[in-house]
């Protein structure tokens, strides 16, 4: 049931009403998944995906059917991975080998995990693992090998990081920190992927020649959940932002909640979003190499939202209290432009990065930093959709003078079969002009029969018309005087009425 | 290595110093001239070999200067810069002044250059050459497919008349291999003009309006990046480089665009100002404004500040595209756009700093 604020909300934002409707109405998917032909074990799979993930798992199942599968157990093996770092009842001595070794247990069918604490929200997931072992065993081998080697990764990664005492203690020192723990965690999952839409022919091959671009895809996800999450993650005191950052505006993280350093916390915050503002442009580069729909509609819409919320945050001192989201209304309508084409996508991104501009405070020390990220982003849409004038299309021009008009040379065949064409057009035409003619005259017959049925003196008319009064004007006074002497005629009557009575 | 004889001309100005400075520090074995209405400073009387102090308007002393004198390569960066109310007119006699210095002048120099057996010629031309156009937007604009001759006002009027004698076929048949480089507005420590003329509207309480939707895009270029398009140019252009220069016009920028107001409103804060409020004004109402304005200059015969000139440069989307500075040169800016306007500000206030001092000296005295 909507709760009466969103109600009430909803009431003022037809707008965002609308998107909602037309969403859950209209959106069609691409791709739709054939419960029919799945096992019981890969259903299984699909409702921990549901489960586990609450924006990814919709985008997964509208997969092309090639890759449905892949996705979906890559995404279910990163979670499990990340389950097990993000638990903190674990024990280093237990959790260390575990992410070191993650990428064996896909082999074996029947591992599993009983160990998570309580609390943790993912801890089904591995409790019943094996259903995800059992299924990759199925996968093709290339596909296999990506997964293997993505997890691996990404799982020497995360026990470096749980290991390194300095980190935990201190957080991310530098900037370039920063994108190491954001590569690890988010821009790996952006080279899997893109290694498999490529390997299943649905992107670019040359997208694997840029490794930049799909390393800002991840990044520019990643860091914008890290500056959205900033207060959740400082109840749970985990901390993100960079050192580096920063230390240039408060002595210590947890400070820049004090009210006090309202306008420092802002100015944080700018220089966080201006990091990750940088990377969008590589990100629509990115999806200009995506050939497949589904594959476009899985990474775009992910990125879309990422714009849309760094432009929440930013100025937005809310987020330094709370948790704060887009809106319903909101994501849906970016979910409906996410999933049509690339043009759509760069409108939003134009869009949401004037609003940014919009927001910039020239106070702020990023200020035209700022300006010039934004501008880049506009600048790199011009480079695919160039903004058209009259000048830079192509003249439409008038026809040219007859006299230029080369005289066409015609066989006698072509002659017979042009007179004979010419005869047809001229038949239409007057086919034409007659129904034309015909209509008129039943319409006017009928205007003038009802008019005459309600009483209409046509005979006054004709008879004035002959005696040569063709004016109006005359004929009008000509009326006056008859509608006078029909009054007084009329008065008088009444008068002898009167004076019978 | 090899050693060539450069000239310089307009070394007395803003670029051609920097040009000749910069010139000196890369290849310190080159020889340096220079020519310019004005004499040099003392740090550039220093560095160059000879000097020549000529008005490039009268033919014949250009060819005077020229009569024995044998450089590799010629920078032609002498001109005239239109500012303030003068960039707006519209008058004849100031058309005149503004073609004599910037076309006939490059005519004479280039000329000369290959009278003296010099066919190498890199020519400082001006973005303006296109966006003295002022009726008409020019999004992420790329040199191969943008159409000049469209300019209006004199300056870039007469750039681009000057740019396209340079490139024309008829020098190309004689030999000349020539470079036109299109600096957008350059700022630095030295300049004069763009930051006194921002700074004056803070004074006159000019800084709150925005004309239109503020989306417009524009371009700078910080003056030591303005200069390395400028030796890279040469360089090219020498034996021993690529030769890929010839004949192309470039357009030099910071290659960071930028929103035309947030530019301003940067360079303002720098001097601690930020306007309370920002008034958006709708582009049809501020340009009947301007037309008013400037009945009423035209009647009274008093300076108005707006006309419908600022007000047009104020609301179109004027920018480049980086990629054939890049390709073409290898040119990529080293000193970043906020950084230039700080370096450029601090200067800036420690002028208004001394001129402070010696009025109050002047006052004593």
């Amino acid at each position: 049931m909507p709760s009466l604020r969103s109600v009430a909300y909803y009431l003022f934002h037809i707008q965002e009403l609308r998107s909602i409707v037309q969403w859950t109405v209209w959106h069609e998917a691409v791709h739709e998944r054939d419960e029919s032909k799945e096992s019981e074990n890969l259903k299984e799979c699909f409702r921990l995906l549901k489960l586990t993930s609450r924006s990814f798992a919709a985008v997964i199942q509208e997969l092309h059917p090639e890759l449905l599968v892949p996705v979906c157990l890559f995404y279910l093996i990163l979670r499990g991975l990340d389950t097990v770092e993000d638990d903190m009842t674990i024990p280093l001595s237990t959790k260390e080998p575990m992410l070191r070794e993650f990428d064996g247990y896909l082999d074996d069918e029947t591992w599993n995990f009983n160990g998570n604490g309580p609390d943790e929200k993912d801890r089904e997931l591995l409790v019943k693992f094996d259903v995800v072992g059992r299924e990759f065993k199925s996968v093709k081998e290339p596909y296999k090998v990506i997964i293997k080697d993505i997890t691996k990764r990404m799982g020497n990664g995360m026990a470096d990081y749980a290991k390194n005492a300095e980190h935990n203690e201190k957080g991310v020192n530098t900037v370039k920190d920063y994108e190491l723990y954001c590569h690890y965690v988010a821009g790996l999952v952006g080279e899997g992927l893109t290694r498999l839409f490529v390997e299943a022919g649905l992107a670019n091959p040359v997208l694997l020649k840029r490794p930049e671009l799909m390393e800002s895809m991840g990044q520019f996800l990643q860091q914008t959940n890290i500056i959205r999450d900033i207060r959740e993650d400082h109840d749970d005191k985990r901390y993100f932002w960079p050192r580096e950052v920063w230390s240039k505006y408060v002595n210590s993280l947890p400070e820049i909640f004090l009210p006090e350093n309202k306008e420092k916390a802002l100015h944080c915050q700018s220089e966080m979003v201006l990091l990750a503002l940088r990377r969008a442009e590589e990100c629509l580069f990115y999806m200009a190499g995506v050939k497949e729909q589904s594959v476009f509609n899985f990474v775009a819409i992910p990125q879309t939202m990422a714009i849309a919320t760094l432009e929440l945050c930013f100025q937005n001192y809310a987020m330094f209290e709370r948790n704060i989201k887009i809106t319903k209304g909101a994501a849906c309508s970016l979910m409906w432009q996410s999933t049509q084409n690339l043009q759509l996508v760069c409108d939003v991104f134009r869009k949401y990065a004037r609003k940014i501009h919009a927001k910039n405070k020239p106070t702020d020390p990023n200020f035209l930093e700022i300006s010039i990220a934004c501008g880049k982003i506009e600048r790199f849409i011009e480079t695919i959709f160039p903004t058209q004038t009259a000048r830079t299309l192509p003249d439409a021009g008038s026809p040219p003078p007859a006299d230029v008009v080369a005289p066409v040379v015609l066989t006698p065949e072509e002659q017979e079969k042009k007179k004979q064409e010419d005869a047809a057009n001229r038949r239409d035409m007057l086919i034409v002009f007659g129904a034309v003619g015909a209509s008129l005259l039943l319409v006017s017959a009928v205007m003038l029969g009802v008019a005459w049925y309600f009483g209409a003196r046509f005979d006054l008319a004709f008879k004035s018309i002959a005696s040569g009064n063709l004016r109006p004007n005359e004929l009008l006074a000509e009326a006056q005087k008859l509608k006078e002497a029909a009054a007084s005629a009329t008065a008088s009557a009444a008068e002898g009425v009167k004076d019978e009575l | 290595m090899a050693t060539f004889r450069i000239l310089v001309t307009g070394g007395s100005g803003f670029l051609g110093r920097a040009v000749i400075k910069a010139l000196n520090e890369k290849h310190p074995t080159w020889t340096i001239d220079a020519l310019d209405i004005h004499p040099p400073d003392e740090d550039i009387r220093q560095i160059i070999d000879q000097f020549f102090q000529i008005d490039i308007r009268s033919e014949a002393s250009v060819k005077a200067a020229f009569s024995n004198y044998h450089p590799d390569l010629v920078v032609h960066t002498a001109g005239i810069v239109t500012s303030r109310e003068l960039r707006y007119s519209t008058k004849d006699s100031d058309w005149q002044r503004v073609k004599a210095i910037n076309y006939d002048g490059t005519v004479h120099i280039l000329n000369a250059t290959l009278a003296a057996g010099c066919t190498r010629f890199v020519y400082t031309s001006s973005v303006t050459a296109i966006i003295d156009d002022l009726d008409h937007d020019y999004h992420n604009m790329h040199e191969d497919t943008t159409p000049t001759g469209l300019a209006t006002l004199h300056y870039g009027r007469s750039k681009g008349l000057a740019e396209a004698f340079v490139l024309s076929p008829s020098n190309a048949q004689r030999g000349l291999k020539a470079c036109a480089l299109r600096p957008c507005t350059v700022i630095g420590p030295d300049d004069t003009q763009v930051l006194s003329l921002l700074h004056d509207l803070i004074a006159k309480g000019e800084t709150h309006f925005i004309i239109g939707d503020g989306h417009n895009l524009y371009d700078w270029v910080y003056i030591s990046n303005a200069v390395d398009a400028h030796v890279l140019a040469i360089e090219n252009l020498l034996p021993g480089g690529a030769g890929t220069a010839a004949g192309e016009a470039i357009f030099v920028t910071n290659h960071e665009p930028a929103y035309f107001w947030d530019f301003l409103a940067f360079v303002w804060a720098q001097f601690g100002h930020e306007p309370r409020v920002r008034v958006h004004v709708p582009v049809t109402l501020a340009v009947v404004v301007a037309w008013v304005l400037e009945v009423l200059t035209w009647v009274t015969g008093r300076r108005a500040t707006l006309d419908r000139g600022s007000v047009k440069d104020g609301y179109r989307t004027h920018y480049a595209s980086p990629e054939k500075a890049v390709r073409v040169l290898g040119y990529r800016p080293r000193v970043g756009l906020s950084e230039g306007v700080r370096r450029s500000c601090e200067a800036f206030k420690r002028r208004l700093e001394e001129e402070r001092r010696g009025m109050l000296k002047g006052e004593e005295g």
